[in-house]
């Protein structure tokens, strides 16, 4: 029979509540209960703040653990693998986020998270251009490609590329760009992250052959030539069924 | 358990190292004798990602201990059973020579905590902890090390804690992990004996010693297993003195927060290798 008394009153002073609901657990004696308490609240800050460090970079360290925090407090961990732990941050700063902080946080996350996701995706092997010699022209437009399993495409409503990345990578704040549609591509083609901004036709073509549309007419539809889809093959954005 | 004649010659498997990204190719290319790797597990429960063959590479040439931070075997719930199915995907990959998990909680009522919170030694707790170590157990299919914690505040039980970790190995079969910084942090800040208590510590069964580094809490008078320094002097000490009494056990020295370089943790590597390795020589001149 799961008799869970101790474990209800200590978790819930994790959360935030008096140490003196332990009390009774430890004779009265309530020194160190503080240290376990912070000691949560910190860790969730500091695996936070590993998973979003342009965030962590753009908003300071005191603005980012009380926002931290509070994230923490609305939606703990679930399970140990704390790669996975903050999927939901961006979406929570879009409402939540304190007033002062630079207005592009959110998508500033959503590229972190795309770094993440890419980082960790699924291992598969890179279509070559050398796969696709000695293909029959109309076997080839008649195909279906598959994106690479890394491959992550946010788009944004404002040019935030550079500004994430210079943050990311190389501590240095710079003003986000012109009210704009910006697709950025991030994936990992061997065993490096990589990113850069598409051009709107690439954007579109990998969005048409993502949605399962054969290469011919995935390019119709996003009206470019041949030489966006090589340019795409070279960066090793489709994986080799 | 008794894992003393099991125990590794120091050669094969002596002083080791926690695996951080940032020494993996170090790591791969080092020919120190007895250095092997630990890591945990859950930073290896992903799809893919560069980590994976790394620790593939490392593990075709060293041994790999798996050292579990979160199953919560000291919680009021069970072990996930997803948490378990990814363990056993890790130990069937990459075949590591140890298993560990903590006399710690960490999750209830379905939120992970990310730290290691104690639990009353009671006869309720023990058997509840002792179901969840059979559980895991037998999802792995192995005998896995429970390591003892580094405590903060003292709560109310029925035995002290090395009772209930014989009591857990009688049970269970389960080994132990000696954690030398947490018997010093945990002697200082609950002001008992640490001498005392490696005295009523089931030293037949220890598979494992963990060295690490702690950090006074700037607020107050406790000490902190924060992995974020050398190993103390006197943490040392009571390694030497362990190890005279045990013979050779594979150590690790533990650095999570605060990384020096590779150099820099080889050379406390080394210093436990030369001690594992001179017991060793003691041992065969005794024989």
């Amino acid at each position: 029979m799961r008799d869970a008394g101790f474990h209800d009153q200590f978790a819930a002073m994790l959360r935030g509540g008096e140490v003196q609901t332990v009390a009774r657990f430890t004779g009265g004696n309530l020194t160190g209960l503080p240290v376990y308490r912070n000691s949560v609240v910190r860790a969730a800050i500091d695996v936070l703040g590993d998973n979003y460090p342009a965030v962590r970079a753009m908003s300071g360290d005191g603005n980012f653990a009380a926002l931290a925090k509070a994230y923490w407090t609305a939606h703990p961990p679930r399970d140990g693998v704390m790669a996975r732990y903050g999927s939901g941050f961006a979406d929570f700063m879009t409402v939540h986020a304190p007033p002062g902080m630079p207005s592009i946080l959110p998508d500033i996350a959503r590229l972190d998270r795309a770094w993440s996701e890419a980082h960790l995706a699924a291992n598969a092997a890179t279509l070559s251009p050398g796969d696709l010699a000695g293909i029959d022209p109309d076997r080839l437009a008649a195909r279906s490609l598959r994106l690479h399993p890394s491959v992550r495409l946010p788009l944004f409503r404002r040019a935030v590329h550079a500004c994430w990345a210079a943050a990311r990578f190389e501590g240095r704040m710079i003003p986000a760009g012109p009210v704009a549609d910006e697709t950025v591509l991030v994936w990992r083609p061997h065993h490096e992250v990589r990113h850069r901004t598409l051009e709107p036709v690439e954007a579109a073509l990998l969005n048409q052959l993502a949605a399962g549309a054969a290469l011919a007419l995935a390019a119709e539809r996003a009206a470019c030539g041949i030489e966006t889809f090589i340019r795409l093959l070279n960066d090793g954005v489709f994986a080799r069924d | 358990m008794v894992i003393t004649s099991t125990r590794p010659p120091p050669r094969a498997m002596g002083a080791g190292l926690g695996l951080k990204p940032a020494h993996y190719r170090a790591v791969l290319e080092s020919d120190a004798p007895g250095l092997w790797v630990e890591v945990h597990p859950e930073n290896y429960m992903l799809p893919g990602g560069p980590r994976l063959p790394w620790l593939e590479a490392i593990a075709t040439r060293r041994p790999v201990s798996l050292h579990g931070v979160s199953l919560s075997l000291g919680g009021a719930d069970r072990p996930d059973r997803d948490h378990l199915n990814a363990l056993r995907g890790l130990v069937d990959r990459y075949r590591p020579a140890l298993v560990s998990e903590h006399l710690a909680w960490c999750r209830h009522d379905g939120v992970y905590y990310g730290e290691l919170l104690p639990l009353p030694y009671t006869g309720a707790a023990l058997d509840r902890f002792c179901e969840h170590v059979d559980e895991t157990q037998t999802a792995l299919g192995r005998a896995i090390l429970i390591e003892n914690p580094s405590l903060y505040a003292t709560l109310t039980g029925e035995m002290s804690e090395t009772d209930f970790l014989a009591e857990a190995v009688h049970r269970t079969g389960c080994g132990l992990l000696l954690d030398l910084n947490n018997v010093f942090v945990t002697a200082v800040n609950l002001k008992r004996d640490a001498v005392s208590y490696l005295d009523a510590f089931p030293l037949d069964a220890v598979g494992e010693i963990h060295l690490a580094g702690h950090e006074a809490d700037p607020e107050g008078g406790l000490l902190i297993d924060t992995h974020g320094a050398p190993v103390a002097e006197a943490v040392w000490t009571l390694y030497r003195e362990t190890i005279a009494r045990t013979g050779p056990v594979p150590t690790l020295i533990e650095r999570d927060n605060d990384l020096p370089d590779f150099h820099a943790l080889m050379a406390e590597r080394d210093r436990a290798q030369a001690i594992l390795e001179r017991a060793d020589e003691a041992a065969l001149a005794d024989a």
